[in-house]
């Protein structure tokens, strides 16, 4: 049969939608590489997220759309990925390579930030994303117990800082740079110079995401970091407690301040299975986040549990973001595909960039 | 959505011209700008002090300031390169657009109430 045109097979998966960015795949131009032979279809659909929760359900409906035209006797569908980036001038000369940079704040110190940080940026990597994690936190770096990355960086013949790679994922901390046991008293300008050096003197390669790790609250470090790259986003980790989140709720309106897109709000510690009987017990209330960001207008990125197994890996390097598919793995991929669609569903939207002449 | 700037003209007649997303055109003369500058040293000073300052030292105050260049800030402000030097000074775009010195913007943002009296 060769009556089989182009236009019916793209008509066809016209009426596929993509969940997070609510179009149709073929005004995103995400069908690529279609092929018809005779009464066989093979096409590439290339998505903005390694971890779409949803790549095997859109596969088989892109095929299924196709196989009901008529003339059809075979459809194949290839899912691929491409990251997309919207970063503005300054991110490109400053990070070249960086496609999307993410970073994880907290309102208060010891909702596990760091944990949360560390477990999404191999999340993301396990989905076959480039991801790099730079752990901010001058004051209490532990990103390189979190990662089991104790090698100090080394130097490219320009002074470059080639960041270590540990599970697949490029590292950067302070903790590098300090004697063990000492400890950062900077003052702001120090700090800013800080952020500007991580950023710019490492040399991070191509990257579909950099997770960037922050100390807790609102200070120098934060303003810098949004002063000296336009973010794509900031996730905010809070526990359920209502304290937490009145403070986080600050953290929040500084990045509003900023102008900075805000993807959502994970909830840390969220619950307790107990290890005996099973039982769930929520220690620090139920559902807090998951109200405070619909009060707030921001996405909900999910809950990952209260865990001594969590803890254990942790402070072994052995993030559980590394299992396959296990029961505490899981919580973290599926915020690891929260973000993903988050930073797709941002870089789809206008951020301001500024025209200016002399 | 507050307005954003689009584009931003340092050397346009009469000073530095910035377009806004809403349509709105701002011309603030370079010297009216600088005195306003927000960074932390500036702000020291109370308005009325920096308003009354003629220029700076009185030989360089003769030559009228101008913006060399200028950068966009994260997603949020715009910093100015003057021609004293100064380059401390980070102008949110919502700081911005409340000291566009335009008749309208300076008449004050209450409209209704006036009519309402």
């Amino acid at each position: 049969m060769s009556d089989l045109q182009e236009s019916s097979v793209l008509e066809a998966l016209g009426a596929i939608e993509d969940p997070d960015l609510g179009r149709d795949i073929v005004s995103l131009g995400f069908v690529k590489d279609l092929a018809i032979d005779g009464s066989e279809v093979e096409f590439t659909i290339r998505l903005t997220t390694p971890a779409c929760p949803v790549k095997d359900q859109l596969k088989a409906r892109a095929e299924e759309a196709v196989l009901s035209l008529p003339g059809v006797s075979r459809a194949q569908a290839r899912m691929t990925f491409e990251v997309t980036s919207k970063a503005g001038a300054a991110a490109r000369e400053l990070i070249p390579g960086v496609r999307n940079a993410v970073a994880v704040a907290s309102g208060k110190g010891g909702v596990g930030k760091s944990t949360v940080a560390a477990n999404l940026a191999t999340s993301l990597q396990t989905f076959g994303a480039r991801v790099g994690l730079m752990d901010a936190d001058v004051y209490g770096p532990s990103i390189p117990i979190l990662m089991g990355a104790f090698e100090q960086p080394k130097l490219t013949p320009e002074k470059r800082i080639i960041p270590p790679v540990m599970r697949g994922v490029k590292l950067i901390s302070m903790g590098y740079f300090l004697p063990k046991d000492d400890a950062v008293i900077w003052r702001g300008p120090m700090l800013h110079k800080m952020v500007q050096d991580f950023l710019g003197l490492v040399d991070w390669g191509e990257l579909d995401y950099l997770v960037i790790d922050l100390p807790p609250g609102t200070g120098d470090i934060q303003l810098s970091l949004c002063q000296t790259i336009p973010l794509t986003g900031a996730v905010v980790v809070s526990t359920p407690q209502d304290l937490a989140l009145s403070v986080a709720s600050k953290a929040i309106a500084m990045f509003r301040k900023l102008q900075t897109p805000i993807l959502g709000i994970v909830e840390n510690m969220s619950y307790y299975t107990c290890k005996h009987c099973g039982e769930r017990d929520d220690i620090f209330g139920h559902g807090g986040a998951e109200t405070a960001s619909s009060k707030l207008g921001l996405p909900f990125l999910g809950q990952i549990p209260l865990s001594s197994v969590i803890r254990e890996r942790s402070d072994r390097g052995e993030p559980v973001a590394l299992d396959s598919d296990s029961r505490l793995s899981k919580p973290f991929s599926d915020l690891a595909c929260a973000v993903a669609a988050q930073v797709s569903i941002a870089n789809f939207k206008d951020v301001p960039s500024v025209t200016i002449e002399a | 959505m507050e307005p954003v700037p689009t584009r931003i003209k340092l050397s346009a007649p009469g000073g530095i011209a910035v377009s806004w997303s809403d349509g709105h055109e701002s011309l603030y003369p370079s010297a009216y700008l600088r005195k306003r500058c927000p960074c932390a040293r500036c702000e020291e000073r109370p308005p009325e002090v920096r308003e009354e300052t003629p220029g700076s030292l009185p030989v360089l105050g003769q030559e009228a300031i101008r913006a060399k260049g200028a950068a966009q800030v994260g997603h949020y402000a715009i910093q100015f390169v003057w021609s004293d030097g100064h380059e401390a000074g980070i102008y949110s775009f919502g700081y911005l657009r409340e000291i566009c010195p335009c008749e309208k913007c300076s008449a004050g943002p209450q409209p209704e109430t006036e009519n309402a009296t």
